[in-house]
């Protein structure tokens, strides 16, 4: 009887530990992917402002304006539509302001990142 | 004579949940620190917005009325009934566009002949305490 006893609570045990291992592990899974994913939309949001900001200073320089849409692959480097990642839109809603806008592409839909405004060349 | 076994009764579910709470630990560790990457980043993002928004302000401003204005007082008047702080006389002209609660971006024009050349865009610190020139050595003794 004791022994039966015995098996049975190292049983409950073993349950019990490997509940808490899945439960633990879940959470610790769970935040690492949630983290990854935030670390991700981080750089990508830093990289677009940094694209839009190059081209702000280029406008703001030249005489024309360069092409009304720009492409860039994944390590944001200039590419061609085709296999492009990113779109960065230049328009002029108002006279003398440009506006940029930084787009994620997924499948056909475009996915708003950053956007802002500056003034044209002086 | 009577053995006692002694048997560490738990062990291993003590070791297996103090290693589970360390991967948490570190987990939650790794997740707050995107946190608050990803809060820095927006600030940055709403920094440089703030920015370029003050640019392309001052940029309408120039181009719609100092530029049209034939003298530059004139325009200043113009400036400050749009509720721009400003300050000219017959040969320059200065305006202010709040960037943020900490930051102005300072125009100044300059008539030469009668054409006008921008010799001015800079961002300047409101606060005059953060604004004072630290004592920094220039490299002569």
């Amino acid at each position: 009887m004791r022994k039966f006893l015995r098996e049975h609570l190292q049983l409950m045990e073993l349950l019990i530990c490997i509940l808490f291992f899945m439960a633990g592990s879940l959470m610790a899974v769970s935040l690492f992917l949630r983290a990854s994913q935030i670390e991700k939309q981080s750089q990508e949001l830093q990289s677009a402002v940094n694209a839009a900001q190059q081209q702000a200073e280029l406008l703001r320089i030249s005489d024309t304006l360069t092409e009304p849409h720009l492409y860039y692959d994944a390590s944001w480097q200039s590419c061609y539509a085709d296999n492009a990642v990113y779109r960065l839109d230049i328009s002029s809603k108002r006279e003398h302001v440009l506006s940029l806008t930084v787009y994620r592409l997924i499948h056909d839909e475009a996915e708003l990142i950053y956007s802002m405004e500056t003034g044209g060349r002086l | 004579m009577k053995k006692h076994r002694i048997t560490l009764v738990g062990s291993s579910c003590l070791l297996l949940v103090f290693t589970i709470l360390i991967l948490d630990v570190l987990a939650m560790s790794a997740y707050l620190n995107a946190v608050s990457d990803q809060r820095m980043s927006q600030r940055y993002a709403a920094s440089i917005s703030a920015y370029y928004a003050a640019d392309a302000k001052a940029s309408e401003l120039y181009q719609q009325i100092v530029k049209k204005a034939q003298a530059l007082p004139a325009a200043c008047g113009l400036l400050q009934d749009q509720g721009i702080e400003c300050q000219a006389d017959d040969e320059s002209l200065t305006y202010y566009i709040d960037i943020d609660a900490s930051r102005l971006l300072k125009a100044q024009v300059k008539m030469e002949l009668t054409d006008k050349r921008i010799i001015g865009w800079q961002v300047i610190v409101k606060d005059e305490e953060l604004d004072q020139d630290y004592p920094l050595w220039q490299g002569e003794n």
